[in-house]
């Protein structure tokens, strides 16, 4: 019972993940461009890329059937591309930063690893995209020197993330 | 009144992550023992990969959009993957023990795989893959935080490889993970025997004492008759029922007590499945033969073996109870003898074939080379029993008029070869597997086994 609740929480948040990148309901989302066909078909899709999937039988061979094993990463990695086709407001930004944070939660907690995330975790994540987005959306006459200015604000914030990951333990210390 | 058993209870559904783990491992088993050693450095887990994509791709999107907003979906990955850096926590040194208890056991029973992983830092959940070795069965998974716990099961007797057990040890954060790999080693299953406490045995014994009452005087215990007194016997001896009859002294006549030789001759050259059971004809051979082995072990007579196909095995007549494990032992390995198998028959090793010595060749018949050995054996003049192991019968549908006719020919094919081993004055007994080997080879007490002449 609760298997299957978790696969339906799951599929529910990733289906409203989706509908909320594509931007239903908003003239400037990608909803606008797939028609309202494409966009039951991006659903059902998400419907079941939502889910991760079980251990296949045998060591999948083919590009597809190795898509497929990584489906919940390309949903996500999909959605956040969706989203970056319109340009939403605050409430719909944040509601894609939200679902997208509970997405990525949810399958810690109910994937393949089971792994519990701590509340400090969860609290710090949905902060820094709280943090960003009002920052992010800040009308600040940006110009010709913003966009490498931006560049440099990433590849800073990528070094301190690599540098996080790649801090090697020594004996000893 | 007959009281049904009780309904088994369904077998308990694992809980998700074992299930994967179970999963995973029947694809590694089914994929064969790995060859290749794993990685030894520590590798991006899919967890960070997932974060990975996710931020990248809302950051790069940002760049080339000029949406800085999609920098806000970029952030909480970000945090969440810096969040559960490994940090200087990660372990340096990792490696696996396994304790494998007991590593000799009979069919059916329980070997329990301990493997305990040693490190000097923090780690996350562990992650098994374990890749049996053939003819071994996962019975139950336990994973704790330090180590894994494996039931196993191994159904037939051999000496089986267990397998190979990869765990996938992830830091604390569950970021990167190295996989320790550990060898589980073999393990001696030994046959269960089947139930037998007959022991024919053939006209002429060795002079040897044993508990086979012959048909010479002896100075045993059962008595054969009554012969008139001669001077100097002892008197405890006087049949006095007799000496009153006659009217002169008559004395009890016992007839001598004997040990026997025993050798089996094992059919290795085929292993046939019967296709109804499943049953192995190389498994209820030597079930069948270490009870027969058992039972004239007890009657302290000596028992040899050799094992015919492959590579040849054999092993001198004994007797004690450790012979029957001596037995065993020689020819736990026999399965591994494809390689070694061809169309040359070894020759008989005379050092294990005693003369007069009761030869039980256990066959399924399978193979027509085995009637050349069981002819040479009859060739060096011992009494020989051929004790038919069945390997059960092609299906053929109903149908199928080619299949009924091919059918035929091979029971003709094995009728054939039981004429012409009756015909050469060796009986053949039938052994059915899951029955007493007693009822088998009850028909052999009639009389007592003559063998060739050299």
């Amino acid at each position: 019972m609760t298997n299957r609740l978790e696969r339906v929480l799951l599929c529910v948040v990733g289906d409203a993940l989706l509908l909320a990148s594509a931007g239903v309901g908003a003239d400037d989302g990608a909803a606008s461009l797939v028609g309202p066909v494409g966009l039951v078909a991006l659903l059902a899709l998400a419907t079941w890329a939502a889910l991760p999937p079980p251990e296949p039988e045998r060591r999948p061979t083919t590009w597809p059937a190795r898509l497929a094993t990584r489906r919940t990463t390309l949903l996500a990695t999909g959605c956040v591309l969706l989203a970056a086709l319109g340009e939403p407001g605050l409430w719909r930004g944040a509601a894609v930063a939200v679902l997208l944070t509970a997405y990525l939660l949810l399958l810690d907690a109910f994937g393949p690893d089971r792994r519990r995330p701590r509340p400090t975790h969860t609290v710090a994540a949905l902060a820094a995209s709280a943090l960003t987005l009002p920052a992010a959306l800040t009308d600040t006459g940006a110009g010709e020197w913003s966009r490498p200015l931006a560049l440099l604000g990433i590849l800073t914030a990528a070094t301190g993330l690599a540098l996080a990951l790649a801090l090697r333990p020594r004996r000893g210390n | 009144m007959t009281v049904p058993p009780p309904a088994a209870d369904p077998p308990p559904t694992p809980d998700p992550v074992t299930a994967r783990i179970l999963a995973r491992s029947a694809r590694a088993t089914a994929d064969g023992l790995p060859s290749s050693p794993p990685s030894p450095h520590w590798r991006a887990a899919e967890r960070t990969l997932r974060l990975l994509s996710v931020a990248a791709a809302a950051a790069v999107a940002a760049l080339l959009t000029g949406h800085g907003w999609l920098l806000a979906l970029a952030a909480a990955p970000a945090v969440l993957l810096a969040l559960s850096a490994p940090g200087r926590g990660r372990p340096t040194e990792l490696a696996a023990t396994a304790t494998v208890e007991p590593r000799r056991c009979l069919e059916g029973e329980r070997i329990t795989a301990r493997i305990e992983i040693h490190h000097d830092g923090r780690t996350g959940p562990l992650d098994p893959t374990i890749a049996l070795g053939p003819g071994v069965v996962l019975e139950a998974l336990t994973v704790r935080p330090t180590g894994v716990d494996l039931a196993l099961r191994a159904d037939s007797w051999g000496r089986w490889s267990l397998g190979t057990v990869d765990i996938d040890v992830h830091d604390a954060g569950a970021l990167t993970r190295r996989t320790v790999r550990t060898e589980l080693g073999t393990a001696d299953v030994f046959p269960v025997p089947a139930t037998a406490r007959l022991t024919p045995i053939p006209v002429r014994l060795p002079e040897r004492l044993g508990e086979h009452t012959t048909r010479h005087d002896g100075a045993g215990v059962e008595v054969v008759g009554v012969r008139p007194y001669v001077h100097g016997e002892r008197q405890r001896r006087i049949h006095w029922p007799s000496t009153t009859r006659r009217g002169s002294i008559q004395i009890n006549q016992f007839a001598a007590e004997r040990a026997s030789d025993a050798v089996v001759l094992l059919d290795t050259l085929d292993d046939v499945h019967d296709p109804a059971t499943g049953l192995s004809s190389l498994d209820e051979s030597l079930r069948a033969a270490v009870g027969l082995t058992r039972a004239y072990l007890r009657r302290h007579d000596r028992v040899g073996l050799i094992a015919i196909g492959g590579q040849l095995r054999w092993l001198t007549a004994g007797t004690g109870d450790r012979q029957v494990y001596r037995m065993v032992e020689s020819v736990l390995e026999v399965r591994q003898d494809r390689a070694h198998r061809g169309p040359a028959l070894p020759r008989l090793p005379l050092t294990a074939l005693p003369g007069h010595a009761l030869v039980y060749a256990f066959t399924p018949l399978a193979d027509q080379r085995i009637l050349e050995v069981l002819g040479r054996v009859a060739d060096h003049g011992n009494p020989l029993v051929v004790v038919e192991i069945p390997a059960g019968e092609p299906v053929v549908e109903q149908d199928d008029e080619v299949g009924a006719l091919a059918l035929r020919l091979w029971r003709a094919e094995r009728e054939a070869m039981r004429s012409a081993l009756r015909a050469r004055g060796v009986p053949v007994a039938r052994y059915t597997p899951g029955e007493a080997l007693d009822l088998a080879l009850a028909p052999l007490l009639r009389r007592r086994i003559t063998g060739g002449s050299r």
